[in-house]
């Protein structure tokens, strides 16, 4: 009985996704886009991944703008999305391909995973970065381009017009340029004595050790009850009323003051690999005053706080 | 089209729960509390919302709202389903997405939510700035249209910079706006862009799937924007009663 009940469901959960394929419009603030754009090649996906990569990590946001801009001459309008590749490798069986948004979110659905695969999955699009590196660049004038380029693709979200009319008013009082960007000298920052790996262009450290260099109070405690099996929590030694908690395999931390929690997102879930918990540093380097970083002849060197 | 009155079913996939095949608690990322708290949905152009939690209870996955069906206790229901994800490859910096209607469409209703870009309008990276009366500075300056150089610390809305003028020309103490000005917590905003998904898969036929623009339904949960006010709406929609019918449950 269970069996029959099993295959009945299995066929209509694929007489649902097919449906949906045929049928899929996506709508709410924003909604007028009538069909995805298409599908990056992937090479070029992997330029999206990295610009994604630097701006979301408060990198160099010109290499970010070159790399989308490289796809977008190419191309045009074209998306990108991808899992982790810690994901991949701790997989117990074979992912949906992140660009079916609909197969990801059926996993999900199905509790295929045991892992949140549609929060885990990350996705650009060629303009939409070119619009985040503007931002980031503050140059107004890109900013208005791609901006109303994004907004005519049908992404009119709230903040995207806001952005954009605000950009148009400051080219309307003659200032091209955010006026306080300036280049940080970077002489004198100065290297940290910490390991780290690169993946999908994160930056990631170790935590227990760059909590101990960039003074920061953390415990990792194995905690069968916890996702993940461990329970992470950092603290700042000057804020002690703050606790954030991680969770393995979940871009989220959980920002507790005085008792009362708020969910945060993370660009880049941390994950345990050979005993070691990874987590990006980009993350904890905020959590530590640092107001700018870099990779530069295989170490991070950091700005002074 | 025939009026629908019908109960809503909403399942969470986003909800907190244990997990019991590895034993373990795991964390919400949508809690419950944004689509059923008292202080989410209480308008009369609301239905009372059926909430399950869709990641726990007994036989999963093959629980299905319409349980019982064609034994006993038979409900005409329509089920929607909200799953936290990441929306930028489609809608760049949006709150959320609907998939598709809750009636007349073969295809599960999905809802995906988007906390990251949620997060980036709660976010404020300038603590200075993040001073209400700061941060209210930047925005009616904006909105008023003043010269920035008339709007002291606040160069545009862009960015907040050193709103105590320690340091004029520092970058470092720069930091994006975000859009939060009167202070809305997670759960208010959460409730807000919910429901406002909720609304596009009972619309979902309507010209601009039931978005609602102009000044009579600002006040409506599926007004076109979401724009950070005071007080989020709570209604359906205030000025549009027969949409509210769509909501209504066991009227």
């Amino acid at each position: 009985m269970t069996k029959r009940i099993r295959s009945i469901y299995w066929a209509l959960v694929t007489l649902i996704l097919l449906t949906w394929q045929s049928s899929l419009l996506l709508a709410s603030p924003p909604m007028r886009l009538e069909s995805l754009p298409p599908v990056a090649p992937k090479e070029d996906a992997e330029k999206l991944k990295q610009a994604y990569a630097l701006l979301e990590q408060g990198l160099s946001a010109e290499l970010a703008y070159r790399l989308a801009y490289e796809v977008y001459q190419k191309h045009g309008i074209v998306r990108a999305a991808w899992f982790p590749s810690w994901l991949y490798r701790q997989a117990k069986k074979p992912l949906p391909d992140p660009n079916d948004r609909l197969a990801v979110i059926g996993s999900v659905v199905e509790g295929g995973h045991g892992l949140p695969l549609s929060m885990l999955r990350r996705g650009a699009t060629s303009i939409g970065l070119l619009f985040r590196a503007s931002c980031a660049l503050g140059n107004y004038e890109e900013i208005v381009k791609w901006g109303e380029m994004l907004i005519q693709a049908g992404n009119d979200s709230y903040s995207i017009i806001k952005t954009v009319e605000s950009a148009r008013l400051a080219l309307v009082q003659g200032i091209k340029q955010y006026p306080h960007r300036r280049n940080l000298s970077k002489q004198i920052w100065r290297p940290l004595p910490l390991k780290f790996r690169e993946e999908d262009y994160f930056i990631l450290v170790p935590l227990d050790q760059a909590c101990k260099i960039l003074g920061l109070s953390c415990t990792i405690t194995t905690n069968p009850k916890m996702a993940g099996g461990k329970g992470i929590r950092i603290v700042k030694p000057d804020v002690p009323n703050i606790v954030y908690r991680l969770f393995l395999g979940r871009p989220l931390v959980e920002r507790l003051e005085n008792g009362k929690g708020q969910t945060e997102t993370l660009a880049y879930a941390p994950y345990e690999e050979g005993g070691v918990v990874w987590v990006p540093f980009y993350w904890l380097a905020k959590q530590a005053g640092i107001k700018g970083w870099e990779v530069r002849n295989g170490k991070i060197y950091v700005a002074p706080k | 089209m025939l009026e629908k009155v019908k109960d809503m079913f909403v399942m969470n996939f986003g909800a907190g729960y244990y997990d019991p095949i590895n034993d373990r608690w795991v964390e919400a990322v949508i809690p419950n509390d944004a689509i059923e708290s008292q202080d989410g949905f209480p308008g009369q152009g609301m239905p009372l919302l059926w909430l399950l939690n869709a990641n726990e209870g007994s036989g999963y996955p093959f629980r299905v709202v319409n349980f019982l069906w064609g034994y006993a206790h038979r409900r005409d229901v329509y089920a929607a389903i909200v799953v936290p994800g990441n929306v930028d490859d489609v809608y760049d910096k949006a709150y959320g997405v609907t998939y598709g209607p809750i009636w007349g469409n073969p295809t599960a209703p999905i809802i995906e939510i988007d906390l990251e870009n949620i997060d980036e309008g709660l976010g404020s990276p300038c603590n200075d700035c993040n001073q209400p009366a700061n941060r209210g500075t930047c925005w009616l300056c904006f909105g008023r249209q003043q010269p920035f150089q008339h709007c002291g610390h606040c160069q545009t809305f862009l960015y907040c910079c050193d709103c105590d003028n320690d340091h004029p020309n520092d970058e470092q103490q720069c930091g994006e706006c975000g859009y939060n000005i009167h202070n809305l917590s997670q759960h208010q905003v959460l409730t807000w862009v919910v429901g406002h998904e909720l609304g596009h898969t009972v619309l979902w036929h309507q010209p601009d799937r039931g978005h609602h623009s102009g000044a009579t339904t600002y006040d409506c949960l599926i007004w076109e924007y979401g724009d950070w006010r005071v007080n989020p709406p709570t209604e359906f929609c205030v000025q549009n009663p027969g949409c509210q019918t769509r909501w209504k449950l066991n009227p």
